[in-house]
């Protein structure tokens, strides 16, 4: 029988952020410190947090909006911060020098990540229904990879926004990349040919959230809809797994820990869900936020952390075992 | 006799020199695509290997001295010893494997007659090749490694020095077409002195200082520039916030040379560091000996030093650390160091104890001004 995991409150921030904060994720330890929390938030700043007191080591300015997305490179050097102006600024972690800033045309930024090499990053498009590939080296776009437009009686802009594109995955291997869209279809590409591979059809909503597990199980790809479900999906055999029902509303953001054993979802509900695969039910519910819980994010390495940011303008941090 | 012997052989020191050219890129990409073809040659040779790099050895035993006849500057130099980077031995495969990928990453630079710095070249490494680069000292070794094994500057490989110095007092500085700026009227943070070397060679200099004062940290060039201290004792300020980086070191010497007359004097802490500090605006060093024996002036000790620890109170003495000893044995051990160094250096080593420069503060925060002065007009300086 596995161990079941459990969480429990270590600390929180009120104010962390002077508007809902929109975004989070882990910049991995260097040689030089440990990891820490990266928050993004509709205040247009974007703050760096020392765990586990969760201390303000520094404060980004220089969005012009909001920021939706923060994105750190594997080797926690660099990370990325895109802002709903549809910019992309890309900077040294310890030092805020600014490295790139990518620019793409409007609405056409969403959710970013690194591939687990950290040679590509991949860009949501939003509303020009595609994935924008950019190499981090020379920060040029490399590609860009189109969801075919379906077949329909007349060609209209409409069918073009149901693919806005709001958020992206990498495979393990980094072979592979999802994204989800506004109507609920997730698509899978190969990276390598530049191709596009397949939908995976179950949501009817749109997609926010996308993570693939990490190995041995890598085909596996967890979902979280509007539609208050989070599926699970075996992307290379177009099949549905599962589904996992019990947020009370929209889930917004979901997260597997390192090791695999744990899914944890933040949702329109307030609350922020850890869920065991075996009963597909939620195990625990932490309600501490008092509004959306926006994005939540299990810290890489051993995962003993999670970390979870709300429209309460809060982040909070919980211990995982 | 034997002293004859001895003297006699400092002429001839010169040729066991080893350098690195400054080149026009175009000599620099030459010189990389020789290193492929040589490498491909041997590989598709009738009795193939794969070739080993020969690197000009970067340590101490490598080392030798210049020491100053006709002059009164000595440097230290590489000479003619090699190491190796091979693909063969496991654990020194990536490292032979970071040359090349460094190589690669300069030959397009160069193409793109573009300039970049460690930290950028750091970000390209990190993203293009993650399995073999993962820390920018990684990356600072290997382009050493590719300075040694082309013997061309780090500079004309495209990579330009950290700016971490600064400039202030009485001297007026001009770049080609641009403004005169006056560095006495800079302030406190001064002239931040460029990392592009060629810049720097095309800077017009002007002075009426009689002294230029190279200072260890960056606090007390910010006191003596906020003081004008420049202005009692006609002087230029230079610091490079700590151990001095290529730039720094390169202004100075320019300096040096289009002022010939002005004493060069070093206000470092009185601890094993600030006597190395000392030592590499004095001679150079040995992990860029191919380029850094160029730069090398004739600086003096002016403080602290021990005849000026009466002036510091007990409380502001605090004992040497280990790094410290381990600082002193690597200068104790080296050639160069003359005798009132060693001297002074035994005394350090004696006493177990370390004072910095603001012990003087000690006094009131005008003191380090009247210090200057009087040990200036004492000519105290070693």
């Amino acid at each position: 029988m596995a161990k079941s995991m459990k969480l429990a409150g270590l600390k929180s921030v009120e104010n962390a952020h002077d508007e809902s904060v929109w975004t989070a994720t882990w910049v991995p330890a260097t040689d030089s410190r440990p990891a820490l929390l990266l928050t993004g938030s509709l205040d247009e700043t974007v703050k760096l947090w020392k765990p586990d007191e969760l201390e303000l080591v520094r404060t980004n300015t220089g969005h012009c909006l909001g920021v939706v997305c923060v994105a750190a490179h594997p080797s926690g050097v660099i990370a990325a911060s895109a802002s709903l102006d549809s910019l992309v600024r890309v900077f040294d972690v310890d030092t805020n020098f600014t490295i790139a800033t990518l620019e793409a045309p409007p609405s056409e930024v969403w959710q970013m990540q690194f591939d687990p090499k950290g040679t590509t990053l991949a860009v949501a498009g939003g509303g020009s229904a595609s994935i924008k590939l950019w190499d981090t080296a020379t920060w040029r776009l490399v590609a860009t990879l189109s969801i075919p437009r379906p077949e329909g009686p007349k060609p209209s802009d409409k069918s073009s926004s149901k693919k806005f594109v709001l958020s992206v995955a990498w495979s393990p291997d980094g072979r592979r990349l999802a994204c989800g869209s506004m109507d609920g279809t997730i698509s899978i590409f190969d990276v390598a040919r530049a191709k596009f591979l397949h939908h995976l059809e179950g949501h009817y909503m749109p997609v926010r959230s996308l993570v693939f597990a990490p190995e041995p199980d890598s085909w596996t790809l967890y979902s979280a809809s509007d539609d208050g479900h989070v599926h699970i999906y075996d992307a290379e055999g177009k099949a549905i797994i599962g589904a996992m029902s019990g947020h009370a509303s929209w889930v917004l953001s979901v997260d597997v820990s390192p090791d695999g054993e744990a899914l944890a979802t933040g949702s329109s509900d307030k609350t922020v869900r850890l869920w065991d695969f075996k009963m597909r039910a939620a195990i625990q519910t932490m309600s501490n936020h008092t509004d959306q819980v926006w994005a939540v994010a299990f810290r890489p390495g051993q995962g003993d952390r999670l970390a979870s940011v709300s429209d309460d303008k809060s982040i909070s941090l919980y211990h995982c075992s | 006799m034997d002293d004859l012997c001895k003297c006699s052989m400092k002429f001839f020191s010169d040729q066991q020199l080893c350098y690195a050219d400054i080149l026009p890129p175009q000599e620099v990409r030459a010189r990389i695509q020789v290193a492929v073809l040589n490498f491909l040659k041997i590989l598709n040779s009738p009795d193939p290997a794969i070739s080993d790099l020969p690197l000009i050895n970067r340590t101490s035993s490598n080392s030798r001295v210049s020491e100053s006849i006709l002059t009164d500057v000595s440097w230290l130099f590489l000479s003619h010893s090699f190491c190796t980077r091979s693909l063969i031995r496991a654990n020194a495969a990536k490292a032979f494997i970071r040359v090349w990928k460094v190589m690669e990453m300069c030959f397009e630079i160069l193409i793109q007659e573009k300039r970049v710095t460690q930290r950028e070249l750091f970000y390209k490494l990190l993203c293009d090749s993650p399995d073999y680069f993962s820390s920018q000292l990684q990356v600072n070794r290997t382009i050493q490694d590719v300075v040694a094994l082309l013997r061309c500057s780090r500079y004309s490989l495209g990579i330009m020095a950290s700016s971490r110095g600064l400039v202030a007092g009485r001297i007026l500085l001009q770049e080609p077409n641009q403004e005169v700026v006056d560095c006495s009227a800079c302030g406190s943070s001064g002239y931040a002195i460029s990392g592009d070397l060629k810049l720097l060679e095309s800077l017009s200099l002007k002075t009426d200082a009689r002294y230029i004062i190279v200072v260890e940290k960056h606090a007390i060039f910010q006191r003596l520039a906020e003081d004008n201290v420049f202005n009692q004792i006609p002087s230029i300020l230079l610091t490079a916030k700590g151990y001095p980086d290529i730039a720094t070191r390169f202004l100075l010497h320019r300096m040096s040379r289009a002022f010939p007359d002005l004493p060069i004097l070093a206000l470092v802490d009185w601890n094993p560091a600030g006597l190395a500090i000392l030592c590499t605006y004095k001679f150079g060093s040995i992990g860029m000996g191919l380029e850094a024996y160029r730069y090398a002036c004739n600086v003096k000790w002016l403080g602290l030093r021990g005849d000026d620890l009466k002036l510091i109170p007990d409380q502001s003495l605090a004992p040497l650390k280990p790094r410290d000893l381990q600082i002193a044995k690597s200068l104790i051990s080296s050639q160069i160091l003359q005798e009132h160094y060693r001297e002074e250096l035994a005394l350090m080593m004696q006493g177990g104890q370390r004072a910095e420069i603001e012990a003087l503060y000690f006094h009131g925060y005008d003191y380090l001004g009247k210090y200057l002065a009087k040990k200036i007009v004492q000519a105290n300086y070693i």
